[in-house]
């Protein structure tokens, strides 16, 4: 079973890996006159440490499942790519339809009158967002 | 006398028409997304910064003010009528909504605005005259002082936010590294951008807010599949003259409460409102009616909460350094719109920080006279259903993130952030920190590089200077503290979180 109180430790321990070999590229320089690379790298041993001491404090307490639903996510990230690239090559007005009907199968009670609709309202709101407070959005 | 001088002079600018307008703006679109399921007080206010981007600096604080302590006030409807949490909020869903099931909703927010009125108020005193002081104070700060500051206030937060220590500190250590991303100011080298010209300024403060608390929680709360029931009760909202005597002594405890702890670094709605309630449950004429739906057990806590979100103002706007995740956020703004918090706010923009303060007194009339009242009708929100909202929120989302810098990679960039933001939730590790880290990291970096090259290197710096040797024991007497505690409680069998958890109530899982 996935312990999230060991995993979690295990997460911070891997974002400080990614953050500290790179910055080992930069020069780390010394204390009195130190380089682009020492802070994030201190930082990130930092970091390490107390992802290690999460894991010990995982080891000698209940363990606790891990649930990731990856449905929900993917879909919301799904719909937010497509928002940007319809916005790039078409405009925005269908960026906001293709959004909303990708982001709406997210929902258990997926309907595509409905989806139309919220589009309808969300696309009357920039509209005026345009209109009333000067947002330049490429709505077409 | 000067405080009142300053305070008129605050008057004549936040009594303009447009500011008043901003104001109240600020406070009903604030408590409207703040009763929204779901939306804590971060994404709130990084959901509706948007709005301020094209207004003039003066309007636009007095609105971003009033949205936070709107959504302070929304977070505390939701609690009342329908036992919905936030961070700050927790404490209203046991006296609040106890009243609710008894039949008197009214009466509970109509406790809940007065005694946020008062605690409001008394908060504004204290800032008034507090904060002229401490940025006196702040000038005596040096580079180590300051490092030293924002570690207190990372293991504060981290303590108050998630009650375990080591996650919260992980977690601002996280934002401490996202903000690495972009140009090294003192070098011009380029860290961690993977060559994308658009991470060459570093992620937006923006992107980051809105995908760890827009998006993940938005994403979250589609995973629970929660249905509300909304609410159909009846309010009357008019107490009778023994139940109005009974608000005003536990506000004002709450309200003293509130200004010191809203003061501390970690402190706030969210600690305050905890000590308010155990104040009133040892002091109160009524204390036996506490936990059972008692006018004392409602007023404390909202004076408290209403106070310490004033008052958190203090070490943001004198010293320069938010003690909060949400003050993280409110420095953002302030950056955003080309005003630099802290010790030098007050001479270069007096009338902006004077502005503000009076601003807040205005924004607790307009809570008052507009929102207590309005509160049946702003309820109905609760009616539109979660499947219609979710979308609406993801275009603001990409709205607000698009219209900062007219960028569409920002969206992505937002997008990533919520990617991360929910694996994060999921790990059961909260965010808010990494929200402090994020925005304290560069002054971090600074602080200590500048504190090393004055000390050559040695760290005998942060303990021969007293502000910092202060600072630092306190950090060491806390982590001692917390050792023993957990230690003892693994021997107990038991392993006891913080005695300030949100976990369970703001719904981790």
């Amino acid at each position: 079973m996935a312990n999230v109180n060991i995993l979690k430790g295990a997460l911070l321990i891997g974002i400080a890996i990614i953050f500290a070999i790179p910055s080992l590229k930069y020069s780390l320089g010394t204390l009195s006159q130190s380089g682009p690379g020492l802070f994030p790298f201190s930082v990130s041993m930092m970091l390490i440490a107390i992802g290690g001491a999460i894991i010990v404090r995982g080891l000698l307490t209940e363990p606790l499942p891990l649930t990731f639903r990856l449905r929900n996510i993917g879909l919301v990230t799904i719909s937010l790519l497509g928002f940007v690239l319809a916005s790039a090559y078409i405009n925005m007005l269908a960026a906001i339809v293709i959004m909303v009907l990708m982001a709406s199968m997210a929902s258990d009670d997926f309907s595509v009158l409905r989806a139309a609709k919220i589009a309808g309202v969300l696309a009357a709101i920039g509209f005026a967002l345009r209109a009333g407070l000067g947002f330049q959005l490429p709505l077409f | 006398m000067q405080v009142i001088d300053n305070l008129a002079f605050g008057f004549s600018h936040a009594l303009t028409p447009e500011n008043i307008m901003y104001c109240a703006v600020g406070c009903v679109v604030g408590t409207l997304v703040g009763l929204l399921p779901g939306l804590g007080p971060l994404a709130t206010i990084s959901l509706l910064l948007p709005l301020t981007y094209s207004l003039p600096t003066g309007g636009a604080l007095i609105m971003m003010a009033g949205i936070y302590y709107g959504a302070q006030y929304g977070d505390n409807v939701s609690a009342i009528t329908m036992k919905i949490p936030h961070a700050a909020s927790i404490v209203a869903c046991i006296d609040g909504y106890a009243m609710t099931l008894k039949g008197k909703t009214g009466l509970a927010l109509f406790t809940a605005g007065v005694s946020s009125f008062i605690g409001g108020t008394v908060a504004i005193v204290v800032l008034a005259f507090l904060a002229p002081a401490l940025s006196k104070v702040a000038l005596l700060f040096g580079p180590s002082d300051y490092c030293s500051l924002v570690l207190l206030g990372f293991v504060c937060v981290s303590f108050v936010t998630t009650g375990r220590v080591l996650d919260g500190l992980g977690m601002c250590f996280v934002g401490v590294l996202m903000g690495q991303i972009g140009t090294d100011i003192t070098s011009g080298v380029q860290r961690f951008t993977m060559g994308l010209p658009s991470l060459f300024d570093g992620i937006g403060v923006v992107s980051v807010s809105l995908g760890c608390f827009g998006i993940a929680e938005v994403t979250k709360n589609l995973d629970s599949k929660e249905q509300r029931t909304p609410f159909n009760g009846t309010i009357h909202l008019i107490p009778t003259w023994p139940e109005f005597k009974r608000i005003i002594p536990s506000a004002l405890r709450g309200s003293i409460a509130g200004s010191i702890l809203g003061i501390m670094p970690g402190g706030g709605p969210a600690i305050a409102q905890f000590a308010a309630y155990a104040i009133d449950k040892k002091v109160s004429k009524y204390r036996d009616e506490i936990g059972t739906g008692a006018i004392e057990g409602v007023a404390g806590q909202a004076a408290a909460d209403e106070a310490a979100a004033r008052t958190s103002f203090i070490p943001l706007m004198s010293i320069g350094i938010p003690e909060n995740a949400v003050m993280a956020l409110m420095m953002a703004a302030f950056v955003l719109k080309g005003i630099q918090p802290g010790p030098h706010m007050l001479s270069e923009h007096g009338d902006l920080f004077w502005g503000l303060v009076a601003s807040m007194w205005i924004g607790n009339v307009f809570l008052l006279i507009l929102n207590v009242p309005l509160v049946r009708w702003w309820l109905s929100v609760f009616k539109i259903k979660y499947s219609a909202l979710f979308p609406a929120i993801l275009f603001f989302c990409c709205i607000g993130t698009y219209s900062l810098n007219y960028s569409l990679v920002d969206i992505l960039v937002t997008a990533c952030c919520g990617v991360l933001g929910y694996t994060f939730l999921r790990f059961r590790l909260d965010p808010a920190p990494l929200m402090l880290g994020f925005i304290l990291g560069p002054m971090l970096e600074e602080n200590f590089r500048r504190a090393m090259l004055v000390s050559d290197g040695s760290f005998e710096v942060f303990v021969t200077r007293p502000i910092s040797l202060t600072l630092l024991s306190l950090i060491a007497l806390f982590a001692t503290w917390q050792t023993i505690v957990f230690f003892r409680s693994l021997h107990n069998g038991s392993f006891q979180k913080g005695f300030v958890s949100a976990e369970p109530e703001t719904g981790l899982d």
